[in-house]
């Protein structure tokens, strides 16, 4: 009998051990197996995100390209027509009115520099053809010619070895910057600064304005979340500092990619 | 009915209802058995009653928590429990006898259920941490809890006599599960991150 009930316990004993080992190992297995699943679907939805913004700024881009090519067809040629019109009304007309054809021609010149240069600044393509440097320098002289505020631009010499894809995104993201700090900085100054150190391209940009609130800026949905989803994009890193009354200071890091 | 009323009446989510009208059933039968037991009566038969009403209330609950596929084949398996459990009752282990094999089948019938669940939320993860998810304490708790009990009332025919440490056993691993169960329902009234998220 005792031999008997010695027995029923070690057959307890040792069924039950096993069975919480195994259950053990299960649950182990299963967690591990969850949180596979759960990255992977992180992933997923990371993915998904960015192909959507991705058309989504494909699409703008587009659109811009359109604006473009019909300030340059349309525009441009009905304000180069304008001009040539101006030249051709004889000259038996008195000095003062003269000096207003002389005055509308001036004006009309202006005008189809400033439409080329806007035309130029709306299409992406440009960056491809002329360069993400050369399109900034016409930029940034665009704005120096306003007087509104002197921009000081900083850049290297060689070309910057990125996709154009990339490019074109940074390139809107700087035009962000300067529209934001024209229409509401009220900065007399801003530097801009394109370096490349080591594998990165880095873009400091700051301006001497009233700055901001960052987080209530960023929640009135602003430029500036263009700004951030666009660096998500093509996996950019940014770094925003500013304070009410302290100016702005944006770094904007991308990797470059690796030469095999 | 009152209790009923009032349960239904709470701003919860279903799956909590559900199973806090589980655990009212299992505390209203276990202090009839207990109540009986005192006055002298054979308890026994009220265990065969608490078999057929946990079957459907665990039913009413994997049907929630299976919410994208396998509705079906819960209810196909539960109303197999049921019928087997009944035929069980009748024929095999009358009213006078320990109802075991009925446990033994609502046991598999839970496992098989929690093992269901566990491959749904493998296939259909959500961005939410493991352990703030009530379904997980709740399905994690009965897959535990009902291998167990399966595991013990499959012994208990082989022992001679059952030791005291058994009961000991059972009595933790019923606190266990209650606790779990209280966990997953708090779990489920708290808002989630992801609207996807409720199970209700």
């Amino acid at each position: 009998m005792i031999l008997s009930a010695n027995t029923d316990i070690l057959t307890t004993i040792i069924t039950g051990t096993l069975l919480f080992g195994l259950l053990t190992v299960f649950i182990i297995y299963f967690i591990l197996l969850y949180r596979k699943s759960q990255t992977k679907l992180h992933y997923e939805r990371e993915r998904r995100k960015r192909e959507l913004l991705q058309a989504e700024v494909e699409i703008k881009e587009q659109t811009l390209v359109n604006v473009s090519r019909e300030i340059h067809d349309n525009l441009g040629q009905a304000a180069a027509l304008v001009k040539i019109n101006l030249n051709l009304i004889s000259n038996d007309i008195s000095e003062a009115d003269q000096q207003k054809i002389n005055e509308s021609s001036e004006l009309i010149k202006k005008l189809i520099t400033d439409m080329r240069s806007l035309s130029q600044s709306l299409n992406g393509d440009n960056i491809r053809r002329k360069g993400f440097i050369a399109m900034l320098q016409k930029d940034v002289e665009r704005i120096n010619k306003t007087g509104y505020v002197e921009v000081n631009f900083h850049h290297p010499k060689e070309n910057i070895n990125l996709e154009v894809d990339q490019l074109i995104i940074l390139y809107r993201m700087l035009q962000e910057l300067f529209t934001n700090t024209l229409k509401y900085a009220k900065a007399s100054k801003i530097d801009l600064k394109i370096s490349e150190t080591g594998n990165e391209l880095v873009a400091n940009y700051s301006d001497n304005g009233i700055g901001f609130d960052y987080q209530t800026a960023l929640n009135k949905g602003s430029g500036l979340s263009n700004i951030k989803d666009r660096c998500g994009i093509i996996n950019a890193k940014l770094y925003f500092d500013t304070k009410i009354d302290k100016g702005v200071n944006v770094k904007i890091t991308l990797e470059k990619p690796q030469i095999q | 009915m009152y209790i009923v009323y009032s349960l239904f009446a709470l701003k919860l989510a279903v799956f909590s209802k559900r199973t806090l009208l589980l655990l009212i059933v299992v505390l209203a039968f276990e202090a009839l058995a207990k109540l009986l037991t005192y006055s002298g009566n054979e308890s026994i038969p009220i265990y065969h009653f608490l078999i057929l009403n946990l079957i459907v209330c665990y039913t009413l609950v994997y049907m929630i928590l299976l919410f994208r596929t396998q509705k079906k084949l819960i209810l196909t398996v539960s109303i197999l429990t049921v019928s087997l459990s009944l035929m069980n009752s009748c024929v095999f282990q009358t009213l006078e006898v320990f109802p075991s094999n009925g446990f033994k089948g609502l046991s598999l019938f839970l496992v098989f259920s929690s093992l269901l669940k566990f491959r749904e939320m493998i296939e259909y993860p959500i961005e939410v941490k493991l352990i703030s998810q009530g379904f997980f304490w709740f399905n994690l708790s009965t897959f535990v809890f009902y291998t167990f009990t399966f595991f013990i009332l499959s012994l208990f025919s082989h022992l001679n006599e059952s030791p005291e440490w058994l009961f000991d056993t059972v009595y933790f691993l019923n606190i266990f599960l209650y606790a779990a169960y209280f966990i997953a329902i708090i779990l489920d009234s708290k808002p989630k991150i992801a609207k996807n998220d409720s199970i209700s």
